[in-house]
């Protein structure tokens, strides 16, 4: 954590300015595969508009350190996805929005992967089918969180189901059924 | 309205041919000959009888009848406005290609080949369409299963042995960047020009996951052909596994733009066969939906095709926009995007207290918005210098390839689902089918730009209507085979015992075959259901809008330049999640 004088002086360490610059300017590499894909343009446009938290898309894999993977994973797609991923410089970070690339959604089919976690790691998994913007956005404030805690070197705790949006519904902090 | 041939080219068919056999139903009627006189049959029917306009091409597995496959061949008599069916067995697992006929049946007959195995003699280039070259299953047989064979081991990265109960480490077949390189390189055999250029799969500017394949002399574009199947999810495949109701949330995720009207499109078909007639209020629900949806999917064209040309600014304005009607669409079905907002005789839910005062404020305020983005686009020199001429498509074209919605009409076809077979309320409202004169990507622009005014009307009028329908029943539940309510089942047992019945046996649909389309943003949305009198149906085929247009961009790229490829593509406006199904 940097410590701030009165007189203007900030006192840190290499890491922590790095990973502050990282967390704040996560370029995604604008991968669309289906439904998802129109909802993170609806992230990126001019209600939501994620360029206010130095979210800028980029065209190409080796610009970007973020891979939203924004729809259905089929087999077909699978190794040119995980060919982008591995274009992509380190450190890199993944976000699976979605049902379909989180856990095959509602595809079990022979054309589907399940889940996009069995070719690429993946760093946040966003619930929804598709998800809102607002579930987007609570995903990639959750990677920076994430960056932030694996710098200071603290262990990453898992996210509890209730914090997990739904459809419209807004995290609460408690459910009134106390479950 | 009846849609099929009638008597009298009936009697012609059977007079110059003996061998056929006639079945007449009302919602399908269909002629079968045997292999050799196929190819005959079918160009009489295009030149004799004027059945020139090519609909659709498919099979279907019959696993213990012997041939195993037939081929349903749909067309359309653009004079009349009459459709007709003719069916052939596959003998010898084989049919002869129509390509000669009709050039928009070459992916149809490579999807065929690809899905079931049935070879097609003369076809110019036989490959796969969706699966990669080196797969090795036909999956929509009826012996192939719904999830496939364990074929690929595949744990989770994570190292965690099971993360569910039906969790399998063994996956479907994947394939390789070999198996890949082998895919791209058996669709241009002969490399004729200078070098190819693989533009996508995942490209920004390719609208999706397609990949097109570029064969160029300079920056000229010899020949071209695209690789579809990078969202293929097997939908038609899983349409064979769940009930009726159970797949209208499909119906959304393949058209992913405009999931109401492929609802609709599909929700019209099962009730037609069924005999379930929707309430009034649900049918002027159903066409505003429907409306808004156009409005909404043609915004997201407008902004990402004017994106694509280089003009941001549009694209920020359609999403606020689109932003707008989302919201609408989010209170009155509860969920943005994929609404599963239609059922079976009605829709899900009752319009909320307001919607339509919201409705009426978005509609009063958009024209002055469309206006504004005229202004900016429609007279602007770059806008015209990339448009005009670029991509002109004629009406031959048109009926050779199948070519459905905006982009038949700019080319001066007036092909319009809810004109000539009106279902919900488009009877009963008033509005104009804009058309082209040219065909060009300009005159596609001017169409899409005219259908959502189109559009506002036929909602204003819906509105209307609807202002003084208020408390009337949404969803007939009379019939033994819509669902009930929500508050019906907690409040009665019989509709209690209705609800677990349909739910878990499905409706059962009587014996036969239905074809009926709906005109979505993106063209003719057909939905053809084989049933067998059992809750779910034997074969659903979907007939997509945007499969068939897309097929036309190989052949208008040809002699020009790679720049052009985006105008091209952003016109004919394709939703992956369609054309691969």
């Amino acid at each position: 954590m940097a410590i701030k004088h009165n007189n203007g002086i900030i006192l840190t360490t290499v890491e922590e300015v790095l990973s502050w610059g990282r967390r704040n300017s996560l370029w995604p590499a604008s991968v669309g595969l289906a439904c998802c894909a129109i909802e993170m343009m609806h992230t990126a446009a001019s209600r939501f508009d994620t360029d206010r938290l130095g979210i800028i898309f980029r065209g190409s894999p080796r610009q970007s350190d973020v891979l939203i993977v924004a729809g259905t994973v089929v087999n077909k797609v699978a190794p040119m996805l995980k060919l982008i991923y591995d274009q992509m410089p380190d450190p890199k970070w993944v976000i699976s929005m979605g049902g379909c690339s989180s856990a095959g959604g509602p595809f079990p089919t022979y054309a589907t992967l399940q889940g996009v976690d069995r070719i690429i790691p993946v760093d946040v998994y966003v619930p929804g089918c598709p998800p809102t913007p607002q579930a987007l956005l609570w995903g990639i404030l959750k990677l920076q969180k994430k960056i932030k805690a694996k710098k200071e070197g603290k262990v990453w705790e898992e996210i509890p189901m209730e914090k997990v949006p739904t459809a419209s519904q807004p995290i609460k902090e408690k459910s009134p059924f106390g479950f | 309205m009846h849609l099929w041939i009638d008597g009298q080219d009936l009697d012609q068919i059977k007079k110059s041919f003996d061998s056929v056999e006639i079945s007449r139903s009302e919602n399908f009627v269909s002629v079968q000959i045997n292999k050799e006189k196929l190819l005959e049959l079918l160009s009489f029917l295009k030149d004799k009888l004027g059945y020139k306009m090519f609909i659709d091409f498919f099979c279907m597995d019959f696993p213990v009848q012997s041939p195993r496959f037939q081929g349903v061949y749909l067309l359309f008599n653009p004079e009349k406005m009459r459709r007709v069916a003719v069916k052939c067995w596959a003998e010898g697992d084989s049919l002869p290609s129509a390509t000669k006929l009709w050039k928009g049946i070459k992916w149809a007959e490579r999807e065929a080949w690809d899905m079931f195995g049935v070879r097609f003699e003369g076809h110019e280039n036989l490959v796969r369409m969706f699966m990669w070259e080196t797969y090795q299953h036909h999956p929509l047989r009826k012996d192939f299963p719904l999830r496939g064979h364990g074929e690929v081991y595949l744990p989770p990265l994570s190292g965690e042995e099971s993360p569910a109960h039906n969790y399998s480490p063994y996956h479907t077949a994947l394939p390789t960047m070999e198996d890949l390189e082998i895919t791209q390189k058996k669709r241009l055999p002969e490399k004729k020009a200078q070098i190819v250029l693989n533009w996508g799969p995942l490209h920004p500017g390719t609208h999706g996951t397609i990949w097109f394949l570029f064969d160029m002399e300079g920056e000229e574009v010899k020949e071209c052909d695209i690789i579809l199947g990078q969202l293929h999810r097997g939908v038609e495949k899983i349409a064979e596994n769940i009930t009726y109701t159970q797949f209208i949330p499909y119906t959304d995720r393949m058209d992913y733009i405009s999931a109401l009207c492929s609802q609709v499109a599909y929700v019209n078909a099962v009730e037609k066969h069924l005999g379930v007639e929707p309430t009034e209020k649900a049918k002027y629900i159903r066409t505003m939906m429907c409306e808004l949806q156009r409005i909404n999917s043609h915004l997201l064209w407008l902004g990402t095709y004017a994106l694509d040309l280089g003009a941001l600014t549009i694209f920020l304005y359609t999403f606020r926009e689109r932003e707008k009607i989302m919201d609408i669409i989010e209170g009155i079905a509860g969920i943005r995007l994929n609404s599963t907002y239609i059922r079976i005789g009605g829709v899900a839910k009752d319009l909320p207290e307001g919607a339509l005062d919201v409705i009426e404020h978005f509609l009063n305020d958009f024209p002055q918005r469309l206006k504004e983005y005229e202004t900016i686009l429609t007279k602007n020199r770059v806008w015209l210098r990339r448009n005009v001429d670029v991509g002109v498509i004629t009406r031959e074209d048109v009926y050779s390839y199948g070519l459905t919605g905006a982009v038949a009409r700019a080319s001066g076809v007036p092909y319009d689902v809810r004109m000539f077979q009106p279902t919900d309320a488009y009877g009963d409202v008033d509005f104009d089918v804009p058309l082209g004169k040219v065909g060009d990507s300009y005159d596609r622009y001017l169409v899409r730009v005219e259908e959502m005014r189109q559009s506002v009307r036929i909602i204003k009028q819906c509105v209307k209507v609807l202002r003084q329908m208020e408390g009337e029943s949404y969803i007939n539940t009379e019939h033994p085979f819509v669902l009930p309510t929500l508050d019906q089942v907690f409040n009665s047992i019989e509709a209690m015992v209705k609800d677990f019945n349909l739910r878990i046996y499905g409706e059962k649909l009587p014996e036969g075959e239905i074809y009926l389309s709906g005109e979505n943003p993106r063209g003719e949305l057909g939905f053809y259901i084989n049933s067998k009198g059992e809750g779910r149906p034997y074969r659903l085929r979907v007939r997509s809008g945007a499969f068939y247009n897309l097929q036309v961009f190989t052949e208008l790229i040809k002699g020009r330049t790679v720049a052009d490829a985006v105008v091209l593509l952003g016109s004919l406006d394709p939703v992956v999640g369609e054309t691969d199904r």
